[in-house]
């Protein structure tokens, strides 16, 4: 398995996710294909924090602050969410 | 510009599982607030259900295409000098070759299409499109025309495979014996050559736009989100897609194709687009072009009329289409007319 900042990485190279539509809702839409997926709250706040150019590093810090969990964890989760984002999306 | 035109549209069945395309680019037309035309429906079968719909103004029966251009031409004679033509859309492959072979005879009593030539037409036929692709750098599915369906037991190509009709209806196909019973229906349905064509595991995508002097013009793009046992879109969702647009361009370009087509493609699990088809009219979803703010239908109008090509709204993506089934009722009256008359006239 690749690793999660790479997969990161190619998403961002391929502009993909730019050009996701995401609302508070949590409702995403992939422009390209048409598909569309639900998103929990955290999902939001972490993809969000990711289409901003944040790290994963970065972004666990910022989730495990407002989340008051262990960065180690909300990287571990993270890594997760990004791996199913490449999956579904590259 | 105003258009106040009679157009008149084929391919009005419209059968919940595989409707034409017809009834839908006359609804393009009549929602258009610039159209202010009269639109004439044309069909093939008594039970066509667009030919009694409101939104047409008069409706038509024609020769099945068997009959060849020279009766096609006659009866399309007689409609004109009842509703005054301007403009005919064709919108189904199998009458194509008829009406174009009959363009320029139309086109001297007043009447326009917008249609590509007879050998444009051909090379994207479904058993020339590998040729064609190959001419134009655009990946397709191998595909082989089968005249023996002990070919389907030879064990040349591994399964799933998908068996194709010469104009329409494709069936994916998991074992020999479903190969040779669609291999059968098809040839009986639509003739020969029947085609097989290897499986790729993807996503489907479609476009239609018009191919211009100045090249591809308004595409509007679509992902299927819901299909009928016939594999065609009962909902879909508007997209873009870059690297379609570009395929579809060169396809355009490569061909030199004019009129409206629908490009249906296959994006693989490698990411890697494969040319499924290239239709030669409208799709049955071209509602949705009315939808994005790309009417198609009105601009082949205006196109036709003179005008030059419109700047096309951005690209809407996230606008869904669900189709529906309802019913129409129609008296005796009309049913009897368009049966014994073969003219239904408001």
């Amino acid at each position: 398995m690749k690793p999660a900042q790479e997969v990161l990485e190619q998403l961002r190279e391929a502009d993909v996710l730019r050009q996701l539509a995401l609302s508070d809702s949590g409702f995403l839409f992939d422009p390209r294909t048409g598909q569309s997926y639900s998103l929990n709250p955290t999902a939001v706040e972490a993809l969000e924090m990711l289409r901003l150019g944040l790290s994963l590093r970065q972004a666990a810090e910022e989730l495990s602050k407002n989340y008051t969990t262990e960065a180690e964890q909300a990287e571990s989760c993270l890594e997760s969410f990004v791996h199913q984002l490449g999956r579904y999306l590259a | 510009m105003r258009v106040a035109w009679n157009v008149a549209i084929t391919g009005m069945n419209a059968r919940p599982e595989n409707p034409g395309p017809g009834y839908a680019v006359a609804r393009c037309l009549r929602q258009a607030a610039s159209f202010r035309g009269r639109l004439v429906g044309l069909g093939y079968d008594v039970l066509d259900a667009g030919l009694y719909h409101a939104q047409v103004d008069s409706s038509y029966l024609l020769p099945y295409p068997a009959a060849g251009a020279e009766a096609l031409l006659e009866r399309l004679l007689e409609i004109h000098e009842r509703e005054h033509l301007d403009a005919v859309i064709p919108c189904l492959d199998s009458e194509l070759p008829c009406f174009i072979a009959i363009a320029a005879q139309l086109e001297l009593r007043g009447i326009k299409m917008m249609l590509p030539g007879a050998e444009q037409l051909q090379q994207r036929n479904k058993d020339r499109l590998p040729e064609l692709c190959r001419r134009l750098g655009i990946h397709t599915p191998e595909t082989r025309t089968v005249s023996d369906p002990g070919f389907f037991r030879s064990g040349g190509w591994k399964y799933p495979l998908v068996v194709k009709g010469a104009f329409y209806d494709a069936v994916i196909c998991h074992e020999p014996a479903q190969a040779e019973e669609a291999y059968y229906r098809l040839a009986v349905q639509w003739g020969y050559p029947v085609l097989v064509q290897r499986f790729h595991e993807g996503q489907e995508i479609n476009l239609t736009g018009l191919g211009t002097p100045q090249g591809l013009a308004g595409a509007v793009m679509m992902s299927k989100r819901a299909l009928t046992d016939k594999g065609k879109a009962w909902a879909g969702v508007s997209v873009v897609d870059e690297q379609l647009e570009r395929l579809a361009a060169t396809l355009v370009e490569g061909l030199g194709w004019r009129g409206p087509f629908e490009a249906e493609v296959l994006r693989a699990r490698d990411g890697q687009l494969y040319l499924i088809e290239m239709n030669p009219r409208f799709p049955a979803w071209i509602y949705l072009s009315y939808g994005v703010g790309r009417n198609l239908p009105l601009t082949l109008i205006e196109l036709l009329q003179g005008a030059p090509l419109p700047s096309f709204a951005p690209l809407r993506p996230g606008v869904m289409f669900l189709r529906y089934a309802e019913e129409l009722i129609v008296d005796m009256k009309s049913f009897e007319n368009l049966m014994m008359r073969g003219a239904l006239i408001a």
